[in-house]
């Protein structure tokens, strides 16, 4: 099966995440569509290692990985302390700051 | 080619219409004759209490997160042992060390979060 | 195959990774008191930073890893910059932090971990490397935004922080796989050499407007600059300090290391973006500060505005842009360092003085502090005979040799934009009485001395420029 088929999957992911950060205004839920982003790049990554037979681009997913791991934990955390102080995590509602 | 994999897309479609039809079928079919006892949640036998949306603490939130921090470091194992038999020859022991340095350095943290307070249940 | 390491080669980056490892074993211990911890991130960053500079005089060059790490004096000189930041941020810190004794730890920590962050994208030479050290350097900073816990305002700053840095780092990661599908390399120097310019594949294009779009979230770009100004309001001043310097200078490093190296061949397409982002940015920045109340606000939009003045540099695109805008970067985070270090100084016994007015008399009641944010200020405003001019006028004259009349003529419409605000603070501290009576508390020691150290930067390569433009002129790739 030819790379385009999987760029195109990639990129209607990629901008399925991009429209759900920009629409959506749970924390939460714009954090998972960003998750979604970095496994569409995943995904590119992927095949395009293996339409040139190569192995860096299967190497850079696996630290994708460990960072969109690292970057959940510390999103969580964050989203938490703020859902402590405002119960809410609206971002429309989170908006103290602005001049 | 994607015609090829048209066969795959008829026996899902039939997949999905068997299981949908049967199901309807047995909703329309079927006698109904509900009870208080029938209509209660099924929980292994035992008189369910309370709602199952319910808030739990936020401490298996923070356990959940160190896990996920700690397990997916596993990751770099995998092309690092693939690799080693390839090295071992002339260099062996420097990337065990390695190695060894890596794992020492996440222990470090493990350590870290347990002092801290990262683990403690109360 | 036997594995060589060239040891000498790291060694600024191990004894970064060394100090952060030191200061979290003795962050176990609570018998020890906190306020080492600080110190011995002074020390350890000090260390690299003389490392740093002695690799520096010596043109050390040399690759690691399979390539993949590059030291050269472009790494070197950002290593530089980022050192000076981490310093002069640590001294300012230790004051500000002293009053909750026991979560100092995580924080120098923190500002550790995003220094060698930084460093790694200054050295990549594989693009993973640059990603990697980009979200080890952002994910540090969104914690330290949120730092404050309990304060309502630094957990919003983080919250936003990590959204927007999110997204934005999933933008760069995208844009690189795009260039890896059209290169078929992440590697920066095959990047050049698989682009020929008959070969110009739309997903080369694709994947440098991303890089664009990822670069442009993370050192604030006009158009997408709106969480800085929310985000160094709410954070930590002192941390607000440290995202305005060394993390903006990070992403220009990758920034000029990826388009000026990695894609040359792509010039046509991408100076012609860079040149309206660099207006855009320069007169937005600088024309909605004007407007702003609250100082710290100032400060971002200023800081927005700078990034436009970089932007110059890099739009030039010759030897002399890219040591213009080293030179700048490295000015820019002293003075903007010094500039919120005068906000810290200006505290009051109900906290810390934000708003312009509360800066009003300060001029004749507190001579020292007023006499640094005045420092400050003008250099920002880039007065001689401090740093801002020098650094604005190399860069205006890398854009003029470059032939970009109409960006310069941009750039100094904006310069005198914003003196206007810069210097209504200093009229405000000189010349207007206070509206009441603010008790201002004592000047901590260590406060005053990374301030006079900032000072005295400021002034000497405002008055020498040569001593730091030299070295920038031998850090061109």
């Amino acid at each position: 099966m030819s790379l385009e088929y999987y760029l195109v999957l990639s990129a209607l992911l990629f901008t399925t995440g991009v429209i759900g950060v920009l629409i959506r205004r749970n924390a939460i839920i714009i954090f998972m569509c960003i998750e979604l982003m970095l496994n569409a790049a995943n995904l590119a990554f992927v095949a395009i290692s293996r339409s040139l037979g190569e192995a860096t681009g299967q190497v850079f997913v696996f630290f994708v990985m460990t960072v969109a791991a690292a970057e959940v934990a510390i999103g969580l955390a964050i989203i938490v302390s703020v859902f402590k102080h405002r119960q809410t995590i609206n971002v429309d509602e989170v908006n103290s700051l602005k001049g | 080619m994607l015609i090829d994999y048209l066969p795959i897309l008829l026996l899902g479609l039939f997949a999905v219409l068997f299981a949908g039809i049967n199901l309807a079928l047995t909703h329309i079919l079927g006698p109904k004759r509900p009870n208080r006892v029938k209509l209660s949640v099924y929980e292994s036998g035992v008189r369910p209490v309370g709602d199952a949306r319910q808030r739990f603490t936020i401490r298996f939130d923070l356990v959940a997160m160190l896990f996920i921090i700690f397990d997916i470091e596993v990751v770099f194992l995998y092309p690092w042992a693939v690799v080693f038999k390839k090295f071992s020859e002339t260099s062996g022991l420097f990337i065990l060390i390695e190695m060894l340095v890596f794992i020492g350095i996440l222990l470090l943290g493990y350590i870290y979060a347990w002092k801290k307070g990262g683990l403690t249940w109360d | 195959m036997p594995i060589e390491i060239n040891w000498q080669l790291l060694m600024p980056e191990l004894i970064i990774t060394l100090t952060l490892l030191i200061v979290l074993v003795f962050d176990l211990f609570d018998s020890i008191s906190k306020a080492i911890l600080g110190w011995m991130t002074i020390v350890g960053a000090g260390i690299a930073l003389w490392v740093s500079i002695q690799m520096h005089q010596a043109g050390t060059v040399g690759t690691q890893f399979n390539d993949m790490f590059k030291v050269d004096n472009f790494s070197l000189f950002f290593n530089i910059i980022f050192l000076v930041s981490t310093i002069l941020v640590a001294l300012i810190s230790m004051s500000y932090l002293s009053r909750d004794d026991r979560k100092q730890g995580p924080y120098y920590l923190l500002i550790l971990l995003a220094t060698l962050g930084m460093m790694l994208m200054a050295a990549g030479n594989e693009l993973i490397i640059v990603f990697l050290g980009l979200e080890l350097m952002s994910l540090s900073l969104y914690v330290l935004a949120g730092y404050f816990r309990d304060n309502p305002a630094s957990s919003e700053a983080g919250m936003k922080y990590l959204l927007l840095g999110a997204f934005a780092s999933a933008f760069f990661l995208y844009g690189i796989a795009l260039i890896y599908g059209g290169a078929g390399t992440t590697n920066v120097p095959a990047i050049a050499e698989a682009i020929t310019a008959p070969n110009k594949s739309p997903l080369l294009l694709a994947g440098m407007f991303l890089l664009i779009v990822g670069f442009g979230f993370k050192v604030a770009i006009v158009p997408f600059h709106q969480w800085a100004p929310d985000v160094y309001e709410g954070a930590p001043t002192t941390i607000a300090a440290f995202i305005s310097a060394g993390p903006k200078a990070a992403g220009f490093a990758a920034f000029l290391r990826i388009f000026m190296e990695a894609l040359p061949s792509l010039q046509v397409e991408w100076s012609s973006v860079v040149i309206v982002l660099a207006m855009l940015t320069m007169t937005v920045g600088n024309v909605i500060a004007i407007a702003q109340t609250s100082i710290k606000r100032m400060l971002a939009y200023s800081s927005i505005a700078h990034a436009g003045y970089v932007l110059i540099g890099l739009a030039a695109a010759n030897n002399d842009g890219i040591s213009s805008a080293m030179l700048y970067l490295l000015v820019y985070c002293v003075m903007n360092i010094g500039a919120f270090g005068a906000v810290i100084l200006a505290k009051t016994e109900d906290g810390e003085s934000l708003m312009i007015s509360d800066y009003a008399g300060l001029g004749l009641r507190k001579p020292l502090l007023a006499m640094f944010m005045t420092i400050m200020l003008l250099s920002l405003a880039g007065f001689p005979p401090t740093a801002g001019f020098v650094g604005k006028f190399y860069v205006f004259k890398s854009a003029v040799q470059a032939g970009h009349i109409w960006l310069v003529i941009v750039g100094a419409i904006n310069t005198a934009i914003s003196a206007f605000y810069y210097l209504r603070v200093v009229v405000t501290m000189y010349m207007r009485e206070p509206e009441e009576e603010l008790s201002f508390t004592a000047y901590p020691s260590t406060l005053v001395v990374g301030l006079v150290l900032a000072a005295i930067g400021v002034l000497l390569i405002g008055i020498l420029p040569s001593l730091m433009l030299t070295p920038a002129q031998n850090s061109v790739f």
